[in-house]
């Protein structure tokens, strides 16, 4: 899963968002470092409603024009918590053996 | 007050940009884009940012192209593969034509032919486009006896012209003679693998037919018309292939079959005949260009694949 699409699926966690909410907090959750550009946006919800892992949860029409509210399926929910997991445990690995070598220099060191 | 003039500017010029969609596309979305652009939009912006822009050109492509859908890599190369077997057959239809041509005027202008081996080039071109029409509609199973029949008859007059010192019917005779020689058996190639994996079949299959005339001006053949584009045109045909490969992953192995089939053609005149001319440099930058379509392949199908 592409960074991008992993935060637009986070995004939906706290429930349904329209385009611009999700490009907003996209942008927060991921410290600024994620900007999506709208064209982006759409063709990862695009591919991400095609694998069904959001759908339409509401429309409504503001200024003219439709706004539509994505949220999370339930394949979508369970996407995402075994990407966080995947990545979970490979930060684990790395963070692990810093901490145990940190460790092992320290128990080395002349007192 | 200048508000509203500032925001109608920006609407008309994202309007203008999403007509990089498919119409059908638009009737659905563009609504909904426009807001989402107009609300991520800074106070007092007149004009799309560049970076909007490029993703709404590059989205609309792939929407238009059906590159957009979700694929394995797998299915990315099968398709690919389709494609290599289409632009070989376009290919080789617009080589074979312009022979087609001159045996039926010749027929028509003296009531009979120079030789019978010359009807090998209308009958190739027919059973070319049979098969081109065979794997755009994905009928398979039968594409490649139908172009291993097309092969058999391109080199019916091949044989039938009695070069010197050239024993008929073998690869000697046929591959330096021909710098199309290899399009048809590498559309065979392809077209089995294609049998045992199936790529699926587009909306509008008919529209392949359009490869012909593009083929005819784009790609080395025996037109005089054409003649003078070249090598211009087949080099920036492969260039824009391999631009394309940002829009659809798919085009970048079709190009790369079609410079392999002239890769092919120019390692067997070397082989048989030793340098030639520029050829050594010209099969340098073919195995070049190829292994760049073909890394360039590789990472897009893998970045399009991903979610």
């Amino acid at each position: 899963m592409r960074e991008p699409t992993y935060f637009a699926l986070a995004a939906l966690l706290d429930g349904p968002r329209h385009g611009y909410a999700i490009i907003k907090a996209v942008e927060e959750l991921s410290g600024g470092r994620v900007r999506l550009a709208a064209g982006t946006l759409y063709a990862a919800l695009d591919r991400l409603a095609a694998e069904a892992l959001i759908e339409v949860a509401d429309e409504e029409v503001v200024n003219g024009r439709a706004r539509r509210y994505y949220r999370l399926t339930g394949h979508g929910r369970s996407a995402l918590r075994a990407e966080a997991a995947r990545m979970a445990e490979a930060a684990r690995i790395v963070t692990e053996r810093g901490r145990r070598r940190a460790t092992r220099r320290a128990g080395v060191q002349p007192a | 007050m200048t508000r509203e003039p500032t925001e109608h500017a920006l609407q008309r010029g994202y309007r203008r940009l999403l007509l990089a969609y498919p119409a059908e596309y638009r009737r659905a979305r563009a609504d909904e884009i426009l807001g989402t652009l107009l609300d991520a939009a800074a106070p007092g912006q007149r004009r799309p940012t560049i970076r909007e822009a490029t993703a709404l050109g590059l989205g609309g492509l792939r929407v238009r192209v059906g590159a957009h859908r979700p694929r394995t890599v797998g299915e990315v190369w099968r398709e690919g593969c389709r494609f290599a077997v289409l632009f070989l057959l376009a290919h080789a239809i617009a080589a074979t034509g312009a022979h087609t041509g001159r045996v039926l005027s010749d027929l028509a202008a003296r009531g009979r032919l120079w030789a019978l081996s010359d009807l090998g080039h209308p009958l190739a071109a027919a059973l070319a486009l049979a098969a081109l029409l065979l794997v755009a509609y994905g009928r398979y199973t039968w594409a490649p006896p139908v172009i291993g029949v097309a092969t058999a008859v391109w080199l019916w007059p091949l044989n039938s012209t009695g070069l010197p010192g050239r024993t008929p019917f073998s690869l000697a005779y046929w591959v330096p003679y021909d710098p199309q020689f290899w399009l048809l058996p590498l559309a065979a190639v392809l077209a089995l693998a294609l049998l045992r994996r199936r790529a699926p079949v587009g909306r509008r299959p008919w529209t392949w037919l359009a490869a012909v005339p593009a083929a005819v001006l784009l790609l080395p053949n025996p037109f005089d018309a054409t003649l003078d584009n070249q090598p211009w045109a087949f080099l920036a045909t492969i260039g824009a292939c391999l631009l394309w490969t940002v829009v659809d992953a798919r085009v970048g192995l079709a190009a790369a079959a079609l410079l392999l089939a002239y890769a092919l053609f120019v390692a067997g005149v070397l082989a048989l005949w030793g340098p030639q001319g520029d050829f050594p440099v010209f099969l340098a930058v073919a195995v070049l260009v190829l292994t760049v379509l073909l890394s360039v392949t590789t990472v897009r199908s893998r970045r399009q694949a991903r979610l």
